[in-house]
């Protein structure tokens, strides 16, 4: 579990400049839970997950994983790393091995493990990434496609064998196809492996379906924290911070606003359209 | 952390130095740099110190903000001050077991250390009150004579834009990949000077890989705006002489003959 304490970073402290990127953010992350983090660019969700693997230093406030302060005496940052797993905006960018084996491997290396059990753990996580067999492992990581240069690279993070997994806007730039294969990838690691998921987006479509808790940062503040349902309730006030409901939440509120009986909590189109074909003979008596 | 890169960078202010043509601020340096080699003499440097003054109280910099700069080569002037002290030969002044200070070396140290000073505030001057752009704006129009002769001046001038453009967009670029390979366990502060030149390797390769992506996507970008160097191509903003520009050009001019009439009159002597 993540706990986190009233955390505050500014910037350019002590000059004319300063700025608070992130101003007294407190929540916790239990084990296991899917969430999403929302806000617009430049809200401080980027810094925030900085914070949780020991990248950027807190100002003021604390960081508790699993009951130790990250920034007591001693503590070990490389465990951190490991323990909560950080992959980044465009994590194809970082790719530098000869081999999409070796770059995977160089996560658990430097954790210290052994060439042969780097290599098994690298193995393990291209096969979770669906990257596995001698094709992949050999291949240039330069020579894959946008998606598999991705996939790629979060395997780079895997391998850690992280208990949190941090993405940072995973599914930006990529095709439709792309997205679904990154954020399906995302869902199957939650699910089975019991992983700790924090998605980061802007995009409340892509997380809707997928998280069980939305988080909405904006100015370096936690506005809303709840389940998506919760959260999009407030959809009006979504919106003048910047960012939107699901499509569906406005269609199901302009229908419920002319009167037909429909379930304005639905997030996703699937439980849209059920509500709305068990209101269909309300609708036909209306035509 | 690697923001703190700010030697010389602008500084922006109104000031009648910042409004200046920049062919007349490059040919200020260069005059000044080149009255500072004129010799070894106390009225050379006075010159030299009260034309800088001048400049720098119309530039409205503040002195702070130059002298900070002069602290990335402290270790250079250190050095040179050393080395002038001890191994230039002449009359012994000193004797510290096999180490001697001659009469000589103290000079030559002493205006070694001026000079570098002024020589690195003189330059920053040029680059604290114009922009880059302006820069080299103002090198593409004062060089144009070389075309003459074959020089491709304009894309000279293109090229180093653009290489100063990019600084801020690699540092940025480099900055989140030291951080990306943290996340990753890498580990760039311990171990000796090959450890930590292996440790490069995961920096160095995406960010070259960044740079080429970055440089192809801007040469797209200038040829879909049917970039094709020099010819026929005119500014939104020419270089225009003003009133200020000719002043400027002419209060240099005295400071060049004022100093070579101190070099001529004194000759090689100090005093």
């Amino acid at each position: 579990m993540i706990e986190i304490k009233n955390l505050t970073y500014t910037y350019e402290q002590g000059t004319g400049y300063e700025a608070h990127a992130l101003n007294g953010v407190s929540t916790r992350i239990p084990d296991g839970q899917f969430i999403g983090l929302i806000g617009h660019t430049g809200s401080g969700k980027s810094t925030l997950i900085q914070h949780l693997n020991g990248l950027m230093k807190a100002t003021t406030g604390d960081i508790l994983v699993d009951g130790t302060s990250i920034y007591s005496e001693h503590y070990d940052m490389r465990k951190l790393r490991s323990t909560v797993g950080l992959v980044f905006q465009y994590p194809e960018h970082q790719l530098f091995e000869t081999t999409v084996l070796k770059d995977v491997m160089f996560g658990p290396k430097n954790l210290g493990l052994s060439d042969d059990a780097a290599k098994e753990r690298a193995r393990k996580a291209l096969e979770l990434t669906g990257l596995s067999g001698e094709r992949f492992e050999n291949a240039s990581p330069f020579d894959l496609s946008g998606g598999q240069k991705r996939r790629a690279a979060i395997a780079g993070v895997l391998a850690m064998e992280p208990k949190v997994l941090i993405l940072d806007e995973p599914t930006a730039g990529l095709d439709p196809r792309g997205r679904d294969e990154i954020l399906s990838l995302i869902r199957d690691l939650h699910e089975r492996r019991k992983m700790t998921v924090i998605l980061v987006s802007h995009s409340m479509e892509d997380v809707a379906q997928y998280v069980e808790r939305i988080i909405v940062i904006d100015s370096g503040k936690i506005r809303f924290d709840g389940t998506p349902r919760e959260v999009f309730r407030h959809y009006r006030e979504l919106e003048a911070l910047g960012l939107a409901a699901p499509q569906v939440t406005y269609l199901m509120h302009d229908l419920a606003d002319a009167g037909f009986t429909v379930d304005t909590d639905a997030i996703t189109v699937d439980e849209a359209r059920d509500s709305i074909l068990k209101s269909l003979p309300q609708f036909r008596r209306t035509v | 952390m690697l923001k703190d890169l700010t030697l010389g960078q602008y500084y922006p202010e109104e000031s009648p130095i910042h409004r200046l043509d920049p062919r007349v601020k490059l040919a200020g340096t260069l005059v000044f740099i080149i009255t500072l080699f004129f010799g070894q003499s106390v009225w050379l440097y006075l010159g030299a110190f009260l034309y800088l003054l001048i400049v720098i109280r119309l530039s409205r910099v503040p002195l702070r903000y130059i002298v900070r700069g002069l602290k990335t080569i402290v270790v250079l002037i250190l050095l040179s001050a050393l080395f002038n002290l001890f191994l230039t030969p002449g009359d012994i002044l000193v004797k510290l077991g096999p180490l001697t200070i001659t009469t000589q070396g103290l000079v030559t140290a002493i205006f070694m250390v001026v000079r570098l000073i002024f020589l690195i505030m003189g330059s920053s001057i040029l680059t604290l009150t114009t922009t880059p752009n302006q820069l080299t704006d103002g090198m593409e129009r004062g060089l144009s004579w070389l075309k003459i002769f074959r020089v491709p001046v304009h894309e000279i001038a293109m090229m180093m834009t653009i290489a100063l453009r990019f600084i801020p967009i690699l540092v940025d670029e480099t900055d989140k990949i030291i951080k990306a390979q943290k996340a990753r366990g890498a580990d760039f502060e311990s171990g000796n000077i090959m450890q930590r030149a292996r440790a490069m390797i995961p920096i160095l390769v995406p960010l070259f890989i960044s740079a080429f992506r970055r440089a192809n996507d801007l040469a797209m970008a200038m040829e879909a705006r049917c970039y094709h160097g020099s010819e026929g191509r005119t500014r939104m903003k020419p270089l225009v002489y003003t009133k200020n520009d000719r002043l400027a050009y002419l209060g240099l001019a005295l400071y060049f003959a004022l100093m070579l009439a101190i070099f001529i009159t004194l000759g090689s002597r100090v005093i």
